[in-house]
């Protein structure tokens, strides 16, 4: 399994978790079509806290996070 | 005046006086400081129809009543002046260390008037204020000269310069400070170079009065905590707005080939993590910063060290003119950096220009035998060098895209990516109404620091015209300039989503006045009228058409990116200005009406005038 860490305003569409495990060999791409978060509020992707394209694959025992750009206001 | 640093610093450059004047109580309290001391000293104080390059205008540098306090990021200063670009409003800030400085010396602005008639440069040591020679120093790039002067005088002297650009009147030369931070837009660095001014040395030793100082610590620590815990603080600081780069090209917000496409085809060498890996050598902030987003760099293939480059940047030099090396990138940084010009005008020029000659409107004959093309590092490094210079097609791209459209005629006017004269910041919008409305109306021109509402439009529906995207429009052009009033980062509430109701108990604590966040919104939406007022006042016939959008971004759909095909409509474009007038309280025309203005307490300015 990989770690995503659904940061502020993203983790409405999960829920409101914050954390979610979910299964490697995919695209960050297709995780985010897998849990309903809207590809284009991502403006951040960190893996192992370096920057990635959403079309990047992850596997198991990664640990990824997801940051919303707002522009000003509440994360 | 707590807050404050108490005077006002006068300097004719034509006869040589420098005068001290307490700071003007009633103007603090109606307009904060930062750009709200800009936009009152230049409506009272410069005439109608002053020549931007003449000894009429006046650049007036200011500080706010946050800046060289304990508050995140309290280093913003405005520079604010009749806009040799546009022929309007201009205010531009810059980071850095000058601010504080200055505050320390005692001064909340700098009024800088006439024409000096050989070059100087002014030194500000606390109250000894001189105007100095420059003969030796005129000619040199601008981080050339701050060097020298830092060697000459001592490192804890803050400097801004401007480089050849501004000296040869380039119509968006920039301010340089910090090594490398700019206040970019509107010509700023063209007003100083006509004055004959090529640089500011300050140094301040004084105390900043604060009304509550043990509030202040408990206050300001506080915010600098909420910044230091945001999730968002991690990715900012690793990358600063470079960050933003792949987000960018991911949702078609990149301007490519001068607004044709709005993603590269490949982006990966313009990454955030491309560059941190390939040239950034350490992060460097502003004063009082606790997230420094500055990257500074070193580039191995051209061997310069170079702040940046910023997301917009890599925008407009990169994918605007289709360059995709972050170290291509990173040197026409540099040679912006050292000649003083603003990039991201700059890169709008030279991608213009590439279009141009791409469709044979412009030829080798004009350009001196240079062949224009997309992609080519060598044809922008050689139009930097050309511009600053006023060298050959140089001569002609200094004046902007507004008049290089004029000139060469054959419908140019279609793909040239300005408003008011302003050439576009770095998100393409054929498909954001809430970022082409705030484009539209930015008081400088199209510039996206006053709103940056292009997430506003992903989260509720890109295709939407609606009042919401208005409202957001009009909200954030009142809060993110307030920033610029109080002389301090946005960033912190940009970026890192700290809360907007940590700073009026923290300028309470500076100032000792109780005002709500209303009450400062209220300062802003004056000072946003006011800069309205500036236009309507200098430009015969200024209104409605004045905030139309190049008609590429409603005549030509998108060619390449997620957003392909996608375009702006007419009728829609008419719509929002429609909507937007209404809710600000102004005519059809886009002007503020008598009520707005006595609403906002703008009468009687507005009736004076100068």
């Amino acid at each position: 399994m990989a770690k995503v860490k659904v940061v502020g305003i993203l983790s409405h569409y999960v829920g409101g978790r914050g954390e979610i495990e979910v299964e490697g060999g995919r695209s960050i791409g297709e995780i985010l079509e897998g849990l309903g978060i809207p590809p284009a509020l991502v403006g951040i992707v960190l893996l192992n806290g370096k920057q990635v394209e959403k079309s990047h694959r992850i596997e198991e025992g990664d640990e990824v996070k997801l940051i919303p750009l707002l522009g000003g206001g509440k994360l | 005046m707590n807050g404050y640093g108490g005077k006002i610093l006068r300097v004719n450059l034509t006869t040589g006086q420098i005068s001290k004047e307490p700071t003007p109580p009633h103007v603090a309290e109606k307009f904060l400081g930062g750009r709200g001391f800009g936009i009152y000293f230049l409506y009272t104080e410069v005439p109608k129809g002053a020549n931007p390059l003449g000894p009429e205008n006046k650049l007036i540098i200011s500080s706010g009543p946050l800046s060289g306090t304990l508050t995140p990021g309290a280093g913003k200063m405005d520079f604010t002046t009749k806009s040799p670009l546009t022929g309007g409003y201009a205010s531009a800030s810059v980071g850095g260390h000058l601010t504080a400085e200055l505050k320390y010396a005692g001064y909340d602005s700098i009024i800088v008037e006439g024409v000096s008639p050989k070059p100087v440069y002014l030194y500000i040591n606390n109250d000894e204020v001189e105007l100095r020679d420059a003969s030796d120093l005129w000619g040199k790039g601008s981080i050339t000269v701050e060097t020298e002067l830092k060697k000459r005088l001592g490192e804890e002297f803050q400097i801004a310069t401007i480089g050849p650009a501004g000296e040869n009147l380039v119509k968006y030369a920039c301010i340089t400070h910090d090594f490398g931070r700019q206040a970019g837009r509107g010509g700023v660095g063209t007003v100083m170079g006509a004055k004959k001014l090529k640089a500011i040395a300050v140094h301040g030793t004084k105390d900043i009065p604060i009304a509550d100082p043990p509030a202040l610590l408990r206050l300001g620590t506080e915010a600098y905590k909420a910044c230091k815990a945001s999730e968002a603080f991690e990715a900012w600081v690793r990358y600063g707005t470079a960050g933003v780069t792949v987000w960018s090209n991911e949702v078609g917000a990149f301007p490519v080939r001068n607004f044709q496409a709005g993603a590269l085809e490949d982006y990966s060498g313009l990454s955030g993590e491309t560059m941190r890996q390939r040239i950034v050598i350490t992060d460097k902030g502003c004063f009082g910063c606790p997230s420094p987003c500055g990257k500074y760099s070193h580039s191995k293939k051209y061997n310069i060290y170079v702040e940046g480059p910023e997301y917009e940047t890599t925008a407009l030099i990169g994918g605007d003119c289709a360059l995709v090396d972050i170290e291509d990138v990173a040197y026409a940084n540099w040679l912006c950096d050292e000649l003083g010009i603003d990039s991201i005008s700059a890169g709008n020029v030279i991608a213009f220009a590439i279009e141009c000659f791409e469709k044979g409107i412009l030829t080798k004959e004009d350009t001196g035998g240079l062949e224009l093309r997309w992609g080519d590092p060598e044809v922008v490094f050689a139009l930097l060098e050309k511009i600053a210079r006023r060298e050959g097609i140089g001569d002609l791209l200094a004046e902007g895209v507004k008049y290089l459209s004029k000139k060469l005629g054959e419908n140019t006017e279609a793909f040239a990516i300005h408003v008011k004269g302003m050439e576009m910041s770095g998100y393409e919008c054929h498909n954001a109404p809430a970022m082409l409305l705030s484009y539209m109306t930015c008081d400088v021109g199209a510039h996206h620091n006053r709103s940056w509402a292009i997430t506003y439009d992903l989260q509720v529906g890109r295709d939407l015209v609606t009042p919401d995207k208005v409202d957001r429009v009009i909200y954030l052009q009142h809060v993110r300039p307030l920033f610029d009033c109080l002389g301090a980062c946005r960033l912190q509430w940009v970026e890192l989503s700290i809360d907007l109701g940590l700073y009026p108990p923290i300028l309470k604590a500076i100032t000792g006045i109780d005002r709500s966040w209303e009450d400062l919104m209220k300062i802003s939406e004056r000072v946003w009228n006011l800069t309205r007022m500036y236009w309507v006042r200098e430009i015969e016939g200024f209104g409605r058409e004045w905030d139309y959008p190049p008609a590429r971004f409603y005549k030509e759909p998108v060619t390449y990116g997620p957003t392909k095909g996608k375009l702006m409509n007419w009728e829609d474009i008419q719509r929002l200005l429609d909507m937007y007038y209404e809710k600000r309280g102004w005519d059809k025309n886009g002007i503020p009406t008598p009520g707005k203005l006595e609403e906002l307490g703008l009468t009687e300015i507005v009736g004076a005038g100068a």
